[in-house]
C-alpha cells in the first residue's frame, strides 16, 4: 500500500482475485456460507471494547425509556410484576393439567418440569446493519447459552427476544420488535384468572407491535369491544418454549378497527422499554439432562 | 497509508457503529446515520487508488461481518464502488474542505444503500424471502439515512481532516498546475 516495491504489486495482484472471491460468495447459497457467523462473531469480540463504551455514553445521551416514575415506585412495580407473573405461569400451569390429567404420562413429554438457570449478561452493542438490528450479548455457549435460549428483562418479567446464534462468548439476541422478528401469539389479558384475547402480533418496526385481535380465551366470554389501552399482553405462543409462556409482551398502546375485514380490531402493542435499546438482560439457560444427572 | 493507523480507526469507527448508533436513530428507531462511511470516504479522498480500494473493501468486509447477516459482500462490493466513485471525483474537488466530505458522504450512503438493497433483495429472490424484508421500504430508509450520514460526516470531518498528516497520505497533486 505504502512504500516498498514488492508490497504494492502483490496487494495489486491481489486485489482483482479478492473482487472476484466477494462476488462469489456474495451470491451463493445461505447454506454455504456457515463460517460466515464465525467471524462475525470473531469481529464482534474484536470491536467489544470500543462498541461496549459507546453504548454507553449513547444510553447516557438518550436512556431508554421506561415507564417507572422513581424507585420506590419502580420497585413495587418489579415485585408486582413478579407476582403477577407467578400467579399467571401457575395459572396457566394448573389449567394445563386440568385438560391433561387423563393423560398424564403424555403431558410428561410434552410439557415437562423445566428448571430455568437465569443469566445476567450485559448488551454490548447491536449489529451494525441499519434495518436488522439484533443485540450482541457478552455471553456465548461458554456459559450454557445456545440458540433459541429466551431473552428476558428482570425488571418487569418483560420478554425481549430469542438467541438466534451462540459463539463462544458471545449471543445474539432478536428482539420481538426487530422489523424481520418473526409473527407472535399474544393474549390481552383482562383478569387474573386468564381470561383474555388472543392476538397475532407482527413487529411494525417502530418498537410496537400491531396485529388482528382473535377469539377469546378461558371461561368468560369477551368481546374485542372491551379492549382498552394500557392492559398487560402476554405470551401465548406453542413455538415458544414453555417456561417462556405468559411473559409480558407489551401494553396496548391503541385499538383499531381493521379497514379489510370489517368488524375485527387491530391492536398495536408497546413493550415497557425499547427493547433495542436496553444494557442488560436475563437469559433463560435451560439445563441439560447431564447437568442435572 | 499508515497502516496501523486505519486499523486503529476502523476499530473505533466499528465500535461507534454498533455501540452508538442505536443513540442517534430517528424517527421510527431505524433512521440512523453511519459512522463507518464518512472513514471510507475521508480514505478514498487521501489514500493512493490502491490503499484506497483495499481500505474500502476492508471496511465493507467488516461492516458485512457485524450486519447481523450471514453473508459477506453486499457491504464489500457497496465500498468498493463508493471507493472508485470517490477516487473519480476527488480530482476535481477541495479535498481539505469539510462541506467535500458531507457531500461525498451522502452521495457514498446513497451508493452504498442502493447496492446493499439490490443485492440483498436479489437473495431474497433467489433464496427465499427473509422474514419482514421489503426491498422499497428498506431503500427508503436507508436513503434517509445516507443524507443524515451527511450530517454526521460534518462532525467527522472536523475530526479526521486535522489527522490527514498523521496517516502519511501521499502530497496532494494539482491536476491544474500554474504556467511557468
Amino acid at each position: 500500500m505504502s512504500a516498498g516495491t514488492q508490497k504494492p504489486s502483490a496487494a495489486r495482484r491481489a486485489l482483482p482475485l479478492t473482487i472476484a472471491a466477494t462476488v462469489v460468495v456474495v451470491f451463493l447459497p445461505p447454506g454455504w456460507l456457515g463460517w460466515v457467523g464465525w467471524f462475525g462473531d470473531l469481529a464482534a469480540l474484536a470491536i467489544a471494547p470500543a462498541s461496549q463504551p459507546a453504548k454507553m455514553v449513547g444510553d447516557w445521551l438518550d436512556p431508554a425509556r421506561s415507564r417507572a416514575v422513581d424507585a420506590d415506585a419502580e420497585a413495587l412495580a418489579e415485585r408486582l410484576s413478579q407476582l403477577e407473573l407467578l400467579l399467571h405461569q401457575a395459572q396457566e400451569r394448573a389449567g394445563d393439567l386440568e385438560r391433561r390429567l387423563a393423560e398424564v404420562e403424555e403431558w410428561r413429554l410434552l410439557y415437562p418440569d423445566v428448571d430455568i438457570d437465569p443469566l445476567g449478561a450485559s448488551v454490548i452493542g447491536a449489529t451494525s446493519d441499519p434495518t436488522d438490528r439484533e443485540l450482541i450479548v457478552r455471553a456465548g455457549s461458554k456459559h450454557g447459552v445456545t440458540p433459541n435460549t429466551v431473552a428476558v428483562i428482570r425488571r418487569d418479567a418483560q420478554l425481549v427476544g430469542r438467541v438466534t446464534r451462540a459463539s463462544t462468548l458471545t449471543c445474539r439476541v432478536r428482539p420481538i420488535t426487530d422489523p424481520t422478528a418473526p409473527r407472535i401469539e399474544g393474549r390481552i389479558m383482562f383478569d387474573a384468572e386468564g381470561n383474555g384475547l388472543r392476538c397475532s402480533l407482527k413487529p411494525a418496526g417502530d418498537g410496537t407491535l400491531v396485529g388482528d385481535v382473535g377469539e377469546s380465551v378461558g371461561p368468560r366470554p369477551i368481546e374485542p369491544d372491551q379492549i382498552e389501552a394500557g392492559m398487560t399482553v402476554r405470551l401465548d405462543d406453542n413455538t415458544w418454549p414453555a417456561h417462556a409462556q405468559m411473559l409480558v409482551i407489551g401494553h396496548v398502546e391503541s385499538v383499531t378497527d381493521d379497514p379489510d375485514k370489517g368488524l375485527r380490531k387491530i391492536v398495536t402493542v408497546r413493550p415497557s422499554v425499547e427493547l433495542d435499546r436496553i444494557s442488560e438482560l436475563v437469559l433463560w439457560r435451560v439445563p441439560s439432562p447431564e447437568e442435572d444427572g | 497509508m499508515n497502516r496501523i493507523l486505519f486499523a486503529v480507526l476502523a476499530w473505533v469507527a466499528l465500535g461507534l457503529e454498533t455501540g452508538l448508533r442505536p443513540a442517534f436513530a430517528v424517527g421510527d428507531g431505524r433512521i440512523s446515520p453511519s459512522l463507518v462511511l464518512p472513514v471510507a470516504v475521508y480514505i478514498a479522498l487521501f489514500a493512493t487508488p490502491l490503499a484506497a480500494t483495499w481500505g474500502c473493501l476492508i471496511l465493507g468486509v467488516l461492516l458485512d461481518l457485524t450486519s447481523g447477516r450471514a453473508v459477506v459482500g453486499p457491504y464489500a462490493l457497496a465500498y468498493l464502488l463508493l471507493a472508485q466513485t470517490v477516487i473519480q471525483a476527488r480530482g476535481v474537488m477541495m479535498r481539505r474542505n469539510p462541506i467535500v466530505l458531507v457531500l461525498l458522504s451522502v452521495l457514498g450512503g446513497i451508493i452504498v444503500s442502493i447496492v446493499v438493497v439490490a443485492v440483498l433483495t436479489f437473495r431474497a429472490l433467489v433464496y427465499g424471502q427473509p422474514a419482514g424484508w421489503h426491498g422499497g421500504a428498506e431503500l427508503g430508509v436507508r436513503l434517509l439515512g445516507a443524507l443524515y450520514t451527511g450530517l454526521v460526516g460534518f462532525v467527522m470531518a472536523l475530526v479526521l481532516l486535522p489527522m490527514t498528516e498523521l496517516f502519511g497520505f501521499p502530497q496532494e497533486v494539482r491536476r491544474f498546475a500554474r504556467r511557468s
